[in-house]
């Protein structure tokens, strides 16, 4: 075992310490430590996504909300649900397991959808095409309210996950003394989680993924020895949004609802904050991040509330700190938790 | 540039090579005013080394541009291997055979040296999303193989201890040589080599000379920038010289050199001296 993946390990305990810390031990602490996984869980999901694209391909998406947004709205929108003003009740259309299917394809369409015009400009303007077609996602989704429910939204559609949960969860959770519900949410999370980071880690061991690699460095070179860039950058944003709508299916899962409010610029930059607090381009970096980053948020959270008492202003600063953190992070130590320098410094 | 100031030999040598591996006609590319290229017909012979001369700023990087497809030209047509290919993207060059380096090296920093030569030998089918992910035997295989003959074209260049070394770990002369064999590991018909031998030592210059020369008696043909006259002139078969971007004059090596203004535009201070 490599110093860098003990010195991860304890982050990672010192983290579930200090949730359960905070919450006494006692029998509420894994309660609360559940929520917390949870949505590590989901948005480290989209970090996975985002690493793909970002971390491996070099490809700046400062939209990638925008892949949530539509494997959300497609994943509930076929599901059993209520919508609109009046919660109008909707039949299911199919399974969730296939609503989940085409959730991923339909975020993967977008992706291509975004890159065929967009991925033969610098990344930057790809960067700046996706912030854009994330807020028109987001607007259409208010707008067109005999679809999407409008500023209502969607709701009531969790039961196509918890129909599918299995006995021994109910067990499990009587013992840890937790929701069931929540507990199953959580198992599939971070199960999902597993299989995308494993995918991923395996696309990057072969010579696709090594051609992702050397199309970041210098798409020039790459061109000079006959490969074309153009599919493989396609490809990696494609991939990287399928596990992006995948992500947005379980987001929905954890709010229960899904509305245009939900799927907000933010969301973007809490998964870069996930990617680059693990470390760009690794494999386990997105999961670890997730843990940190959500732990440090919801714990700075409580701290602050302590001293200034609840309010926005406490809300506020727990922002200010987890950005002041992240600079630091940059500055010193700009390859995150598990990531390799090589990867993301130039020069050393 | 009128025929009556070209030197006969040149004529003679078009006349006898009428079927060039490459061909550049009107060939030219202006930047805002200034026209770096203006080239009215070269030749490159079908076989050997074709040297490709002339004073910094005469436009032989952006002639390499305009062959490989780097650059668009202003005016004028490359044919390659009897194909007009004026219009093709630089990859489509290179997949039938096309291969340029560049004076300033363009090595994959981020991957180590065997990585790079693995980009450069992997044909693009391999590199496909669906073949790595359903025929994964079939490209580890491909992989295997590529790594046998990169070890061994490093190990003729003398930086095969550097094949797990990070690219931006090597120094300028390893980089120069990591792009060269990088290129063969294409399998090029045509290698563009641009300023191969800057930065590198004397005695391994000497074996990129070989080298080259090793390629070439292979069947390969190269066009070579290169600023070390003494041995472009002892490797290359021909010479075309270029200045301001004008063909000033190309023939046999040894006419070329013994050519006034050649001597003037080119060797000039030194011949003066
Ligand atoms: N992208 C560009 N924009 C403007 N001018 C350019 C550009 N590229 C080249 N030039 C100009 O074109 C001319 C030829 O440049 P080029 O790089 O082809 O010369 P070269 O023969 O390769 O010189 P050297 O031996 O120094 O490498 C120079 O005057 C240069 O300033
Ligand atoms: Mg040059």
């Amino acid at each position: 075992m490599t110093r860098q993946r003990i010195v991860a390990l304890l982050v990672l305990v010192a983290c579930l310490l200090w949730i359960l810390g905070s919450n006494g031990f006692g029998v509420g602490a894994a309660a609360a430590l559940l929520p917390v996984l949870t949505t590590a869980g989901v948005y480290a999901v989209g970090g996975v996504g985002l690493n793909l694209q970002y971390g491996h391909g070099g490809l700046l998406n400062f939209g990638f909300v925008a892949f949530m947004t539509v494997g959300a709205y497609v994943m509930v929108l076929l599901l059993p649900h209520r919508s609109g003003p009046g919660a109008t009740v909707a039949e299911g259309v199919v399974p969730l397991p296939v609503a989940l299917v085409l959730a991923t394809l339909a975020a993967a369409f977008l992706g291509l959808l975004c890159g065929i015009p967009a991925i033969r400009l610098r990344s930057d303007y790809l960067a700046i095409v996706m912030i854009a077609v994330a807020e028109i996602l987001r607007i259409l989704a208010r707008d067109i309210p005999s679809v999407t429910g409008g500023v209502h939204g969607v709701l009531n559609y969790s039961d196509s996950l918890q129909d599918l949960r299995p006995e021994f969860v109910d067990g499990l959770a009587d013992a840890l003394n937790v929701q069931a519900f929540q507990l199953w949410l959580c198992v599939v999370a971070w199960a999902s989680l597993v299989a995308v980071t494993l995918l991923v880690k395996g696309l990057m061991q072969t010579p696709w993924g090594l051609m992702l690699k050397a199309v970041r460095d210098d798409e020039l070179a790459v061109r000079s020895l006959g490969k074309s860039p153009t599919v493989l950058k396609l490809q990696a944003l494609a991939l990287g949004g399928a596990i992006g709508g995948l992500a947005g299916g379980l987001l929905a899962f954890q709010l229960s609802q899904v509305n245009p409010d939900v799927f907000i610029p933010q969301i973007t930059f809490f998964i870069f904050a996930i990617v680059t607090l693990g470390g760009t381009g690794s494999t386990w970096g997105p999961a670890l991040g997730a843990v940190v980053f959500w732990t440090l948020l919801t714990e700075s959270g409580a701290l602050v509330s302590q001293v200034l008492g609840s309010g926005t202003a406490a809300s506020a600063t727990r922002y200010v700190i987890v950005g002041v953190l992240l600079v630091l992070l940059i500055n010193f130590r700009p390859q995150g938790l598990l990531g390799r320098r090589r990867d993301v410094v130039l020069e050393f | 540039m009128s025929s009556s100031s070209e030197p006969a030999t040149t004529v003679t040598a078009v006349a006898e090579r009428p079927r060039g591996i490459l061909q550049l006609d009107t060939l030219s590319k202006s930047f805002g005013g200034l026209t770096a290229v203006d080239i009215e017909h070269v030749e490159v012979p079908d076989s050997g080394v074709t040297a490709l001369i002339g004073p910094n700023g005469a436009g032989k990087t952006t002639a390499f541009d305009l062959i490989s497809g780097f650059v668009a030209p202003s005016t004028g047509n490359v044919t390659f291997a009897g194909q007009v290919v004026t219009h093709w993207s630089p990859e489509r060059r290179a997949r039938h055979g096309l291969v340029r380096t560049f004076q300033l090296t363009r090595v994959f920093d981020r991957l180590t040296v065997m990585e790079n030569m693995l980009i450069g030998a992997m044909p693009s089918t391999h590199m496909r999303l669906t073949d790595s992910i359903l025929r994964p035997a079939m490209t580890r295989r491909a992989v295997r193989q590529n790594r046998d003959k990169a070890m061994e074209l490093l190990r003729s260049v003398r930086i095969d201890h550097m094949a797990d070394a990070l690219g931006r770990e090597l120094s300028g002369g390893q980089k120069k040589l990591v792009e060269y064999s990088r290129a063969l590991m294409c399998d090029p018909t045509l290698l563009l080599l641009d300023e191969p031998l800057a930065g590198v030592t004397p005695p391994v210059r000497e074996e990129m000379v070989e080298h080259i020369r090793a390629f070439v008696d292979e069947g390969g043909v190269i066009v070579l920038v290169e600023h070390d006259l003494p041995r472009v002139m002892r490797v290359a078969d021909h010479v075309v010289v270029l200045d301001r971007g004008r063909v000033l004059a190309q023939g046999r090596p040894d006419v070329v050199t013994s050519d006034e203004r050649v001597l003037q535009a080119y060797l000039g201070s030194a011949h003066h001296e």
